[in-house]
């Protein structure tokens, strides 16, 4: 479930890198985006039968991940964008109650890549042709089997699937005094994510562990000049169909993926921009209503995204 | 997790862990002193409310005093610790034993069910649910010679009369294992009867009878809509009317066609039995039971024509029992309305999408000659004599088909103004690998300078020319041998302005930013980057400035139209494939 929701937060922190938002990079050109990023949780909201119940986890567990993610112009409609994490997960206290009854080795501190992601983007509605929105379609890969050590682990940054989804994006941009501007976009997506068991300890029925996931980003940023911007964010995750904490198996690896979870987080980011088109970001999330996930998760990102001409003009 | 021989509340010591789940472990205890066995269920997080939930069902299971149920004893507290000291059942579960030896036979299934209908009841009297009924939760005891069921596990169970702190469902829960659970219950777990406890004993019977349950193992992750029209597999042939009328009445679809007590259902199911339905009124610890040795139990004294009167439920035909709750068919309608408007609004939004920006004939609407026409300019002031040399263009007009479609265009030294076209009844005839000059004649004042052109060349070698003027664009015309142009600037030597370097400003609202590099001919090349959100999207341009006035390219997308005056380049710019402009402006940065 703490790696469920490691894998939340890994997803919601790019909100001030590429990929984000409708738009794509053009034809012939791309950007590298390159960040650091830690969070911290100490209480963990669980579900049992029906009562949500907030319960400290030890003294707490933190991350720090490295992320590169390289985005690339086939044509100025369709992009393409590849993701690779790094972190090291580790328990504050590996010794600490939680670990203990969890078992498994599940707070070794892990040091390993996470999730891979390979997507793609087709710019459906292109706002400077004279949509009044831009919209694109996207698809996305998601690879954990290359990157799990064991599953087990509490710890562990890989969840040792494969998945696919779909992506909706919605965004618009505009004008705000003589220099500044405005946008805010709306990504929806879902995650088709490949079981790795169908059968679950203490339950009879099938269960398809994990779950598929429904996905939401809503941000927007204002910019009084070319060179700052700032806005709020929002992300959201949902995975209906799954077990509550209190129906799961402590005793077995897929305890963690089965559950069903559901995770709202807001914060905000700010982007500088160079006249080169060089841009740094920095953002920040924290949790505000969880199902079977960390609580208090709060998440800090620091990037620099560079622009690169990777067709000879 | 406790280690074996750690000692609790000084009176137990702990032998084995027998079982773990997400909130707590359970294991086999001894009392130091006695020597009993028992199960102790300890909570796997310190914490008050699950400390308050634990001592909750704990209370809940203590008011229930049945022979077949697993009775709950104490509860222990040492330091941080809390843990419910429970009966030790020394087995199988009922499922493990079908599992390994298969379904019983009608009597040793009814010989079964007898103390556990017994053991519902009593807590159906108590106005406690379990919600959680099946052959995993049924613990069998071996006594003797007999098999002795233990109804246990009310982590889920309901008291119907507790309105306190913990005892509340959340809307829409879904609660239960779903094999077991009625259909109600997979749409609101809070809001339930007695009747899906029935519901779950009538599929344990089944389970009992056939070894596989009335249906599939779906699991709680398929879709609701599934889950609630899956349709139970058929009883086996051979039950007494009475059993089977009783079973169907039990898993009825609609909860008010149902047993509303787990005794009502033992009524009706054991009307031709009345021994068994004595266990179920007056269960003890010796009157139910199975013989251990492969559900041999022997025959069931059945009484026939001496039926007591039942509650009388709808009974559900069990291979096609009716389905459509009418929850179900509120959420249908529900989600048909929301993809309804969802689907209008899509419509809606690209329609108003396509009235502001209207379709344009297809074809090129702007031929590589882009220094030909100056679409959106205003009419530059006529010169007196109109220029030769330098408005050239050469058409290649290749018999070739894709070389047709895209005409070859080379243009010669930049030439600005506003190209008017003078139309011909007919095509001048060209040959093949031939070119096409295109010569300079005096323009006509009174015609409309057309806002976009185009050269075409068809497989005949025919050349034509797309003119369109305003929105409306008429059919190709021939192309005619003259063509007038007023000149902007009838000097042969163009004064270029110097465009080489950075432009930053808006395009349209959004950050825009040009690069360009300028050659000594006047040619521009370089890039244009606006701004959208948290991405930078480029495009490659190319074009040319004549006086101070620039066009660019910008990857075929669009097309930039501009001037430099008093220090500002700026103008508009338009998509390719459409007829609208947009402003932009921009700085030297």
């Amino acid at each position: 479930m703490i790696r469920a929701m490691f894998s939340v937060a890994m997803l919601c922190s790019a909100t001030a890198s590429a990929g984000s938002g409708p738009w794509v990079v053009g034809e012939g050109n791309g950007t590298i985006y390159s960040g650091l990023e830690s969070q911290r949780l100490t209480n963990l909201a669980i579900t049992v039968d029906d009562e949500r119940l907030v319960i400290p986890v030890g003294e707490g567990l933190s991350t720090f991940g490295v992320k590169a993610i390289g985005a690339w112009g086939l044509t100025n409609r369709i992009e393409i964008e590849g993701e690779v994490p790094w972190y090291r997960v580790h328990a504050n206290r590996s010794d600490s109650q939680l670990c203990a009854d969890l078992g498994l080795r599940a707070c070794a501190t892990t040091k390993s890549i996470g999730l891979i992601r390979l997507s793609g983007k087709y710019l459906v509605f292109d706002e400077l042709l004279g949509a009044p929105v831009s919209v694109s379609i996207g698809g996305e890969a998601r690879f954990g089997d290359f990157t799990e050590d064991t599953r087990a682990r509490i710890t562990n940054v890989g969840e040792g699937t494969f998945d696919l989804g779909t992506w909706l994006s919605v965004g618009r941009t505009g004008a705000l005094g003589s220099i500044g501007s405005y946008s805010v976009y709306t990504d929806l997506g879902y995650r088709y994510r490949f079981a790795k068991t169908t059968t679950f300890p203490n339950f009879t029925g099938n269960l398809r562990v994990p779950g598929s996931e429904y996905e939401a980003r809503i941000a927007s940023l204002v910019s009084p000049n070319p060179y700052f911007g700032v806005g709020p964010a929002v992300n959201v995750l949902w995975r209906p169909r799954g077990l509550d904490w209190g129906e799961v198996d402590l005793t077995d690896p897929d305890r963690l993926s089965a559950l069903r979870v559901f995770n709202l987080r807001a914060g905000g980011q700010v982007i500088l921009r160079s006249r080169g088109g060089i841009s740094v970001s920095a953002s920040a999330f924290g949790t505000v209503w969880t199902v079977n996930n960390p609580s208090d998760v709060f998440v800090v990102s620091l990037g620099a995204q560079v622009p690169i001409a990777l067709k000879d003009r | 997790m406790l280690e074996a021989g750690t000692k609790v509340a000084e009176r137990y010591v702990v032998e084995a862990l027998i079982g773990s789940g997400g909130l707590a472990h359970v294991y086999r205890v001894r009392h130091i002193e006695l020597g009993s066995a028992h199960a102790l269920k300890v909570l796997a997080w310190d914490t008050p409310a699950l400390a308050a939930r634990m001592l909750r069902e704990g209370r809940i299971q203590a008011q229930l005093r049945h022979p077949n149920l697993v009775r709950v004893t104490d509860v222990l507290r040492d330091g941080s610790l809390v843990a419910l000291l429970m009966d030790y059942i020394e087995g199988q579960t009922l499922e493990q034993r079908i599992h390994e030896r298969g379904a019983m036979g009608l009597d040793d299934a009814l010989r079964l069910m007898a103390p556990i209908l017994g053991a519902v009841a009593v807590a159906h009297d108590a106005k406690v649910l379990h919600r959680d009924l099946k052959p995993a939760n049924v613990l069998l005891e071996q006594r003797g010679s007999t098999l002795n069921p233990k109804v246990t596990d009310f982590g889920i169970a309901k008291a119907l009369a507790d309105s306190g702190e913990g005892a509340s469902t959340r809307p829409n829960a879904i609660l239960g294992t779903p094999e077991y659970m009625a259909p109600e219950q997979f749409l609101d777990a809070g809001h339930v009867t007695p009747a899906v406890d029935v519901f779950a004993l009538g599929v344990m019977l089944q389970y009992c009878l056939t070894g596989t349950g009335a249906f599939e193992a779906s699991g709680a992750d398929r879709p609701l809509v599934e889950l609630l029209m899956r349709q139970p597999k058929p009883l086996p042939d051979g039950l007494p009317d009475s059993v089977y009328a009783a079973v169907c009445g039990a898993m009825s679809s609609e909860p008010s066609d149902r047993f509303p007590h787990a005794r009502d259902f033992a009524r009706a199911l054991f009307q031709d039995y009345p021994a068994l339905f004595e266990i179920v009124g007056e269960a003890s610890e010796t009157a139910g039971g199975l013989d251990p040795q492969a559900f041999t139990g022997g025959p069931v004294p059945r009484v026939v024509g001496q039926r007591r009167p039942t509650p009388s439920p709808t009974l559900t035909p069990m291979r096609a029992p009716p389905f459509n709750p009418p929850e179900l068919r509120r959420r249908s309608k529900a989600s048909l309305a929301v993809a309804t408007v969802l689907l209008l609004g899509v419509v809606g939004l690209i329609g108003w999408w396509m009235a502001q920006n209207p379709a344009v004939p297809e074809g090129p609407m702007y031929s590589p000659v882009t220094n030909v026409v100056a679409p959106t300019l205003p009419p530059i002031p006529v010169a007196a004599q109109p220029v030769v040399d330098d408005t050239v263009v050469v058409v290649d007009a290749s018999t070739d088909a894709a070389d047709a479609a895209e005409p070859t265009v080379v243009p010669r030294p930049v030439m600005d103004g506003v190209a008017e076209i003078q139309r011909a009844e007919s095509a001048p005839e060209l040959e093949p690998e031939s070119a096409l000059e295109i010569a300079v004649a005096e323009p006509d004042a009174e015609a409309p300078a057309p806002e976009r052109s185009s050269l075409q060349a068809d497989s005949d070698g025919v050349a034509d020319v797309v003119v369109e003027s305003g929105v409306a664009s008429p059919p190709p015309q021939p192309l005619t041998s003259v063509v007038a142009v007023r000149e902007a600037n009838p000097e042969p030597d163009v004064q270029r302005a110097n465009l080489e370097g950075r432009w930053v400003g808006t395009a349209d609202g959004r950050p825009l930013s040009l690069s360009l590099r300028q050659g000594i001919d006047g040619t521009l090349n370089g890039n244009a980057r606006f701004t959208l959100g948290t991405t930078q999207r480029s495009f490659t341009v190319i074009g040319t400035v004549s006086g101070e006035r620039v066009t660019l390219d910008a990857g075929g997308a669009f097309r930039f139209m501009g001037a430099l005056r008093n220090g500002e380049l700026s103008g508009t710019y338009t998509a390719r494939k459409r007829s609208r402009s947009f402003p932009w402006s921009t700085t030297r940065d």
